[in-house]
């Protein structure tokens, strides 16, 4: 009975995928093409508010930067040394030691000559208990508070308890920021009032120098690995996230840099303590607290301030890090599940959530699927191997043709890689990240999937390679 | 892919295959070329900027005219790299050598160039040529109007510019016509406005005593809003205006302190309190210490510490015990400024112990380190 109904369900099948693919592809051709309108406007609003006299005065809105820091021994001194020369009028560098188990508080103390300070911290937003606040001798403008370790968001928690600014700014201790970058974030604020959430673009270290605490030369970096990464990253967190904010439907803003108003942070009660997708999750509270109060807001993504980030050089860690962006998307999805198809929500419930469920969170499993029914196609010979070929030619060629895409739009607009031979070395890996990387990737994420099933939310170490100490390339 | 599927699905497919191919060698290619081009674009760039860079310095240094900087601008890139200089540069320079640069931004070629924005450009061209008339020393009267008319315009950026562009050239009451108009513009940011009051007043007279006048009059329009009128008000005081004082203390007075909306209260009673008016007091005691805004509790207790009232003591001892935290903070900084006043003698009866002390951990050092 089955093997008669298999011709007809295979076609069933087949015109899902088919519709899948359409979905997906059309999607994502749609965001590059939309991040290129809105990147070309962006690029022609700049400077247009110059604010020559606010910077005179102090009714800016003063800023505070949260640095989070679990065992980054190796990093921590380069990167807050880099967040205490940014280009701003008004902002304190606030360092979360996370209950770090080797020499970060050490390090920090020794580098900035700290000392402890008294500071009446309100429980505005839950966090675990603070053992110590520290002041610099050298840099009034630098906090660090020593707390019981309790994850990212618990850091980030007691940092804008901490934190008596107006705006927050959440960088990883691992990142580097371009010195104006919070100026740049600050525009966003500045154009339109109801922003109450900036992201910018994260990029990858890797590979590039690094002198005194700012980017000297972007190259692409030296591995499989993390070249396959570049890529990712240009296609996905780059141009991906600038066509959603086209659409105002952005759902994630980088824990390694963003900015946000504190008090609407406070509002929503902070950063969530037991997902390991605090940031996404964070996003999309705001976004659902001011739709469903009805309270005009914005949140943004802008193409230009810059954080420079290290990226998984390990298979492990990239494996590890892959793993928990998936259940910290499954997390985030399933918690707001009621914003899902729902028209209250306008275009984030009808548009941004339902992509991001179907293909952000399950691709790897309709991938995997459609893996299986390969196999079950091909053992009950009912597979046209031509057709098959052909089809799957087309698929990884339009997968490649739109990280081509995205290069030649990083060409057109930001132009940050200085050699030609990295612009090839890029295309290069458009095409190679199709075979291994791109498989693995899906792995990676299904496992998340079943782990987050699993109930598992473990974070899982990092490894550091104190890529902003200095020259990482000979 | 199966085979219920026939020869024109290979067609299809073939034929999708083929134009990807050839769309991915042309975005290749486009990629290739578009490489190419910025860095031919980019090393002429270098070149100009050399040659331009050398007649500039001779030109703020006296050695050449602007006649003879004009002879070498041929091209319209030699004015984008030219007007790029002098941005650069302008911070860097002072005196005559800073007013020397400047006038190069006024080549007629560069001028020529923003003017014909206005008859063709796009908003944001008319924006960037409105911020360029603000930069330069003198514009054509006839101008003005169709700044002013800007003001109005849909895009925010745009009404900014044009602002900006009057706060320059504008005459008094151009100047106020533009303000009122952006003041009314809900688009417009609260830091966007903040930045024109600042250049209105920096362009204005000597004792500004005109500008103050202008600003405490929009302070007291009930058509702008509350959250406009407390930038406002934080702006006058911020900027020093003294002369202000009397007119914000009459409005203050006028208005109904239970119906009032709470944030222009609250700006005006902390101005009020900066500028040194004791005047406010016995409203303060009356409705503030009590009041259901927990902002406007705050601002009083920060009164009672600027003013050192000693009957204002009990009321800080009051707010010290408020449910808020920002009032409690605020009361505990205030109290702490008062000579003699010792914060372990303070009756803390609804705070948590631990969280008195931290908090009387953090006031008193910097209280007693301040002059």
């Amino acid at each position: 009975m089955i093997f008669e109904q298999l011709p007809t369900l295979l076609i069933w099948i087949n015109i899902l995928i088919i519709l899948y693919f359409l979905y997906v592809n059309g999607t994502y051709i749609t965001l590059i093409l939309l991040s290129y309108r809105q990147v070309r406007q962006s690029r022609k609003k700049e400077n247009l508010y110059q604010l020559s006299g606010l910077f005179n005065t102090n009714l800016y809105r003063s800023a505070t930067i949260l640095a989070p820091a679990y065992n980054e021994e190796l990093s921590v001194v380069a990167s807050t040394r880099a967040l205490l020369n940014l280009d701003y009028p008004d902002y304190e560098v606030i360092v979360v030691n996370d209950g770090s188990k080797d020499q970060t508080l050490e390090r920090l103390i020794r580098a900035f000559r700290l000392r402890e300070v008294d500071r009446h911290i309100p429980a505005l937003i839950p966090s675990k208990p603070i053992r110590r606040i520290f002041g610099s001798e050298k840099y009034p403008n630098l906090l660090v508070v020593d707390k019981e370790n309790g994850g990212k968001a618990d850091a980030l928690n007691a940092g804008i308890n901490v934190s008596r600014k107006d705006l927050i700014f959440s960088v990883d201790a691992d990142s580097l920021l371009e010195s104006d970058a919070l100026k740049k974030m600050l525009l966003a604020f500045t154009e339109d009032d109801r922003t109450i959430a900036v992201g910018g673009v994260v990029r990858v270290a890797n590979g590039c120098t690094f002198r005194h605490g700012a980017v000297e030369n972007v190259y692409v970096p030296g591995s499989w690995l993390t070249r396959n990464q570049a890529v990712e990253y240009l296609r996905s967190f780059l141009f991906g996230r600038i066509g959603w904010d086209y659409l105002d439907s952005l759902l994630i803003i980088s824990g390694a840099f963003g900015v946000f108003d504190r008090q609407a942070v406070i509002d929503v009660g902070g950063y969530m303590r037991d997902t390991v997708g605090e940031d996404m999750e964070l996003v999309v509270r705001l976004h659902r607290y001011h739709l469903e109060k009805n309270i005009p807001y914005r949140i943004r993504f802008l193409p230009e301030p810059v954080c420079w980030t290290e990226i998984p050089e390990q298979i492990g860690s990239l494996a590890r890090q892959r793993n928990r962006w998936q259940r910290g998307l499954a997390d985030t999805l399933y918690r707001h599940r009621t914003m899902l198809l729902n028209p209250k929500y306008g275009r984030l419930g009808m548009l941004a959530m339902p992509f991001f469920l179907l293909v952000e969170l399950l691709s790897p499993v309709i991938e995997i699927a459609g893996f299986l029914f390969t196999i079950v196609a091909f053992a009950s010979g009912a597979i046209n191997w031509t057709v098959f070929l052909l089809f799957f030619a087309v698929t990884l060629l339009l997968g490649s043709l739109m990280s081509i895409l995205s290069i030649l739009l990083e060409e057109l607009t930001m132009k940050r890689y200085e050699r030609i031979r990295d612009i090839l070395t890029l295309v290069l890996y458009a095409f190679i990240e199709n075979f291994g990387y791109r498989q693995l990737h899906l792995w990676w994420r299904f496992k998340g999937i079943v782990d987050h099933l699993r109930g598992i939310k473990k974070w899982g170490n990092m490894t550091r390679t104190a890529t902003f100490g200095g020259k990482t390339r000979s | 892919m199966t085979q219920p599927l026939h020869n024109w699905d290979v067609v299809l497919l073939t034929a999708i295959l083929s134009l990807l191919i050839a769309a991915t060698l042309l975005t290749i290619l486009v990629t290739l070329l578009t490489r190419w081009r910025i860095d031919y674009v980019e090393r002429r760039k270098r070149v100009l900027r050399e040659s331009i860079g050398d007649l500039i310095i001779q030109y703020t240094s006296g050695d050449l005219e602007r006649g003879e900087v004009e002879e070498h601008l041929t091209e319209k890139i030699d004015y984008i790299v030219l007007l790029e200089l002098v941005n650069q540069l302008e911070q860097s320079l002072e005196g005559a050598e800073r007013k020397r640069l400047q006038e190069l931004m006024e080549v007629q070629s560069t001028f020529d160039h923003f003017l014909n924005r206005f008859e063709t450009g796009t908003p944001i061209e008319k924006a960037k040529a409105c911020l360029y008339y603000a930069r330069i020393r003198k514009i054509d009267p006839n101008h003005l109007p169709v700044l002013k008319a800007l003001t109005r315009s849909p895009e925010p950026y745009l009404c900014y510019s044009a602002a900006s562009a009057l706060m320059v050239h504008g005459s008094l009451a151009l100047k106020r016509d533009a303000f009122a108009t952006i003041l009314q513009n809900p688009s417009i940011s609260s830091m966007a406005v903040t930045d024109l009051i600042v250049n209105f007043t920096r362009f204005g007279g000597e004792y500004h005593d005109a500008e103050a006048t202008i600003l405490t009059e929009f302070i007291q329009k009930e058509s702008i809003s509350a959250e406009r009128r407390s930038l406002l008000i934080y702006s006058l005081e911020q900027l020093g205006y003294i002369q202000a004082m009397e007119t914000l203390y009459r409005y203050y007075r006028q208005l109904d302190k239970q119906q009032a909306p709470p944030d222009l209260l609250e700006a005006l009673i902390r101005v009020l309190a900066r500028f040194g008016m004791a005047e406010i007091l016995p409203d303060l005691y009356r409705f503030f210490s009590n009041s259901p805004h927990a902002i406007l509790r705050e601002a009083a207790a920060d009164a009672y510490g600027l003013l050192k009232a000693p009957e204002s003591i009990p009321h800080l001892h009051w707010l010290i015990n408020d449910p808020d935290f920002h009032v409690r903070h605020q009361a505990a900084l205030s109290l702490a400024t008062f000579p003699g006043e010792d914060l372990d003698r303070v009756p803390s009866l609804m705070l948590d112990p631990d969280e008195w002390e931290e908090l009387k951990d953090e006031v008193q050092p910097q209280t007693k380190s301040s002059p």
